[in-house]
């Protein structure tokens, strides 16, 4: 697991989060610091197959009309002009 | 990105978020500082308040407010616009509270719906919605929360008086601008117009095609703002006076967009750690395939705001959650309404956290306690019927 502490989305989003939160209410930072200590903060707790998971759900998810070009890829007879 | 280790898998995200709205904030900067410092952001108020006349002031401001809010940023909009409603208190004698909640109604809406501001303009990257799409969908939402808004000021002026606390020091100057109305639209409406060029031909909506070709080369988004600053920087040019003029107005530009640039890349960064932690797939089964997800994800963005009083902020974290969600093809609308959701949601409630909020309070001479009661609620009210229209229009059109 390359540089993943914990497999759950909840923890590292919660603390992120809470990193951007406490940085910007309570220590007063500017949102560009508490932004960049949240951002490092989730990239550190996140698992390298959490991330795998995230890109394969975000660009394998068949579209309506890919799933019909799939199915006339199946029986090129039905297309028309092949008999 | 998985074998990258997790520094490196910032920067990225960070270059990249730079790389998608960089340019567009500079040039916007340029576009709203051009108009602040000729004086042609007040020349288009007061033009839109001769058009509503004396009876209709508060519309009048209120829409001003909301043209004014896509090229300025709020805070300067509304340090543009106080001036004018004093001076219509001290005409009329009264309803001052009316005229500021008017300027915040216009000015809010499309602050948080209507890009090229920052926080819409990231969302759209993040969601892959185009400009046109979110421009015309904020500008409806927008309309029709401050049109709430506005119903809710009148009501509320009607039995709360607001006096003018320092009138002496308040009795404004209103300089001469040095451009009209009409220059000073040029350089609003003229990304509009090469941006919706380059989306009608593309659509194959013109016929011909050197024209086609160069809307398709003028009208690409960053081309289209570039242009809109250099006619801003004309005209400034033009009708101010002095070469360091200029000078000057470039250098303010610069201050105001890099901090921008500077926290929506690192939003940008943080936006796309949280989506590599694949917790938009926790919205996914109960959710994803109903309009419960429209609601859902503003009051994510709602609770992130309230929390911590940034609106941007709290638009880059919920657009974070759910951007893998847009790409899906079970989502059962166009992404355009998560866009939409996000900043009404985010724009629920300002509270004491907000710089805004210390702006609007101490400039207009309200007490914490007034603001909280008036423009806070105003708010919360404006996010609610905002957060209507999107789901009806989900509903209605989902554009699927």
């Amino acid at each position: 697991m390359q540089a993943g502490l914990t497999s759950s989305a909840w923890v590292p989003a919660v603390v992120g989060i809470a990193c951007v939160i406490v940085g910007i209410v309570w220590l007063r930072l500017s949102a560009l610091f508490s932004l960049a200590a949240g951002a490092l903060a989730v990239a550190l707790l996140t698992p390298a197959a959490a991330i795998r998971g995230a890109h394969l759900q975000t660009v394998s998810a068949p579209t309506p009309l890919q799933v019909a070009q799939a199915d006339q890829m199946k029986w090129p007879a039905s297309r028309p002009g092949k008999g | 990105m998985a074998g990258k280790p997790p520094g490196e898998r910032v920067s990225l995200a960070f270059g990249a978020a730079a790389g998608k709205v960089g340019l567009l904030i500079l040039f916007a900067c340029v576009v709203g500082e051009c108009l602040r410092a000729t004086g042609g952001a007040r020349a288009i108020a007061t033009a839109v308040l001769q058009l509503f006349g004396p009876r209709q002031a508060a519309v009048g401001l209120a829409t001003a407010s909301f043209v004014l809010a896509v090229p300025v940023f709020f805070d300067t909009l509304f340090l543009l616009m106080l001036p004018i409603a004093r001076a219509l208190r001290l005409q009329s004698g009264r309803d001052y509270l009316l005229y500021i909640l008017a300027i915040v109604a216009g000015g809010t809406m499309a602050h948080a719906l209507v890009p090229p501001t920052p926080g819409p303009l990231f969302v759209i990257e993040a969601l892959g919605v185009d400009l046109v799409t979110m421009m015309i969908g904020g500008s409806v939402t927008g309309i029709v929360a401050a049109a709430a808004g506005l119903l809710y000021a009148h009501r509320l002026n009607s039995h709360m008086v607001i006096p003018l606390r320092d009138e002496d020091a308040a009795a404004p100057v209103l300089a001469a601008p040095s451009v009209g109305a009409a220059w000073a639209c040029v350089p609003i409406a003229l990304p509009l117009l090469l941006i919706s060029g380059a989306t009608f031909g593309a659509r194959g909506a013109i016929p011909w095609p050197a024209t086609r070709g160069f809307f398709a080369m003028m009208g690409e988004k960053n081309m289209a703002i570039a242009v809109a600053a250099a006619v801003a920087l004309g005209i400034a040019a033009w009708k101010m006076e002095g070469r360091g003029t200029i000078a000057a107005v470039l250098s303010r530009a610069l201050q105001t967009a890099a901090p921008i640039v500077l926290i929506i890349s690192a939003g940008g960064a943080f936006g796309e750690m949280l989506r590599q932690t694949n917790i938009a797939a926790l919205f996914v089964g109960h959710t994803q395939t109903s309009f419960w997800l429209i609601p859902l994800t503003a009051l994510v963005a709602a609770a992130v705001r309230t929390a911590q009083g940034s609106v941007t902020v709290a638009m880059i974290t919920t657009v974070g959650m759910v951007a893998g969600l847009a790409t899906s093809a079970t989502l059962p609308f166009h992404p355009v309404y998560l866009a939409l959701a996000i900043g009404c949601g985010a724009k629920n409630f300002a509270w004491m956290n907000d710089s805004g909020f210390w702006v609007m309070a101490r400039t207009s001479g309200m007490t914490e306690r007034e603001t909280l009661r008036t423009i806070s609620v105003m708010n919360l009210y404006m996010a609610a019927a905002g957060l209507v229209v999107v789901m009806l229009g989900a509903w209605l059109l989902p554009m699927r």
